[in-house]
């Protein structure tokens, strides 16, 4: 199986995966760079934004055009991206742990009574049509967790991004990353215990 | 976190990994983005307008002030001012009108009258623009305190000093002149003088009394006088005081031992019985005041008391300026004494 390794490094800061990446013509007009960025890169963001959104397919264009958004000002800005997909995979990361949150505070009983509106709930694994009991659990336990508890468990497991970067990335420590990971794996494993106890 | 079993993560993963992005929603995001660039592209075309408009908007202002400046600044100083004038050398003089000069605050000058060989001299308070008339002078903007000789030929005109939309008749007195293009306002503080505005309306000014006028009309009734300057009249010199005569309450609550206090509330009686007429009455107060005090404080109020003592019985008052010449000498008022002993001197020859 492949992993997708994804470099998250500072926006001027070059990288490997810089030099591999069709580099975004710095001359080109902002909306070019961008539609070019775009074309390239929006698979990738609607995937990053689809595994922290739970597999909503709605909520991940939304946050897909937020991020290209984004991208447009940086270069409207003149901000030199040297290394875009590094860039687009931090951003997306930091957008998502932003809705998410948002989404949480909505959700919350006083918040909820008091606007008199309801956060939309993400779909459930029978929803996204997931039958094998083991990924299903998994599903469940990081539906469940914390936006930043997600991301990192996302980042550290399937990205192998190192502590000190995820650290780096949703503005923690090393250590707390760490403990928000093992907090998500304690959960699979009770959850894996309970089902086990059941079955 | 070593031995966590990746597997169904990473199935899970790839599930959604395998999911790509609806046609539709991929067209509706390009074409967002496309749209908001357009947008953008407005931005900077508005940004420098903007820009420019508050570029010509600062370029008037500063253009504007540096006109003002050239049209206020001051021309060179010249080392002496034309004839009647006799300046004071510290005397900071814009000369930016030869016909009028523009006497900076603190300025001093005596300006001598050909007409009656009067001299007045004058003390300069806020910014004022002056000029020559026949038989005194103008001021047309700014705060001036005047101090004008007695006119002492026979039939002689009396002291002129025009202001914007008013006329002021003096006749050897002390007061000041605060004018501006829409009125102004005098102060007497010693002597007598007739206000006249351009609408016809005349009004006589007794010591202490305040008028105020409008380009229409003289818009206020005759008041006390304050003034917190050394050419002040003698009440504010010796302390503070206020316009409006205390209320018996106020008085009585005052302590025998705040002498200062006991002293304003006197004044102030002195000044409201002035203004009601009952000179007399003032100056028995004005007595018994000045016994309580002794040097500077007592030579103001002896002085003050000479004033009075000019309207209520003139022939007193000859011996009160000679008593008070002996007592204080070369005090702040020896010249002004003076003049009144020379005063006395020619209308009672001994």
């Amino acid at each position: 199986m492949t992993r997708g390794v994804v470099q998250l490094v500072p926006i001027t800061k070059g990288s490997e995966s810089a030099a591999r990446e069709p580099e975004i013509s710095r001359s080109a007009h902002a909306a070019d760079r961008v539609e070019s960025a775009y074309v390239h890169h929006h698979e990738w963001v609607f995937y990053l934004a689809m595994r922290y959104g739970g597999g909503d397919q709605a909520w991940a264009e939304d946050v897909t055009q937020d991020v290209f958004i984004q991208l447009l000002r940086e270069f409207e800005r003149g901000t030199e991206i040297h290394n875009p997909r590094g860039w687009l995979s931090r951003t997306t990361t930091n957008r998502c742990i932003t809705k998410l949150r948002r989404a949480r505070f909505l959700e919350a009983p006083g918040v909820r009574t008091l606007l008199g509106i309801r956060a939309r709930q993400p779909a459930t694994p029978e929803e996204l049509g997931i039958v094998d009991q083991d990924l299903a659990l998994v599903a469940r336990v990081l539906r469940d967790a914390s936006p930043k508890e997600r991301a990192s468990f996302y980042l550290h497991h399937i990205d192998h991004i190192s502590l000190r970067e995820i650290g780096e990335t949703i503005g923690h420590t090393k250590g707390y990353v760490s403990k928000l990971i093992a907090r998500v794996e304690a959960r699979i494993q009770q959850a894996r215990a309970k089902e086990g106890e059941h079955g | 976190m070593a031995d966590f079993d990746e597997r169904p993560l990473q199935a899970l993963d790839a599930r959604f990994r395998s999911k790509r992005i609806s046609s539709a929603g991929r067209e509706r995001i390009l074409s967002h983005l496309r749209r908001a660039a357009d947008a953008d592209r407005g931005r900077p075309t508005r940004r420098l307008i903007l820009g420019a408009a508050v570029a010509c908007g600062l370029a008037c202002i500063f253009s504007g002030m540096a006109w003002l400046r050239m049209t206020n600044a001051p021309a060179p100083v010249t080392a002496s001012l034309p004839e009647p004038w006799s300046l004071d050398p510290s005397c900071d003089v814009d000369m930016a009108a030869a016909e009028r000069p523009r006497l900076r605050s603190g300025c001093q000058m005596a300006v001598e009258n050909e007409p009656t060989h009067t001299q007045l001299r004058i003390r300069v308070w806020e910014t004022a623009e002056l000029s020559e008339r026949t038989h005194g002078l103008s001021v047309h903007s700014g705060a001036v305190t005047f101090d004008v000789e007695p006119v002492l030929q026979p039939g002689a005109p009396p002291i002129e000093v025009g202001v914007p939309f008013g006329l002021i008749e003096v006749l050897g007195t002390r007061f000041a002149v605060d004018a501006m293009g829409s009125g102004g306002h005098v102060v007497l503080y010693e002597g007598k003088i007739r206000f006249t505005h351009t609408s016809g309306q005349v009004r006589m000014l007794e010591p202490g009394e305040r008028l105020s006028w409008t380009p229409a009309e003289i818009v206020a009734q005759p008041d006390v006088a304050r003034r917190g300057n050394e050419d002040a009249p003698v009440d504010v010199d010796v302390h503070d005081t206020t316009t409006s005569v205390p209320k018996p309450s106020a008085k009585r609550r005052l302590k025998r031992s705040d002498p200062d206090a006991q002293t304003d509330t006197m004044l102030e009686e002195v000044s409201a019985l002035r203004r009601s007429g009952k000179l007399r009455e003032a100056l028995e107060l004005l007595e018994s005041l000045e016994r309580r005090h002794r040097g500077r404080t007592r030579e103001v109020l002896s002085f003050e008391r000479g004033l009075l003592l000019e309207q209520v019985d003139p022939d007193t008052a000859c011996d009160h300026w000679h008593r008070h010449s002996e007592r204080f000498g070369t005090g702040r008022y020896s010249d002004a004494v003076q003049r009144r002993i020379a005063e006395c001197s020619t209308l009672r020859p001994e």
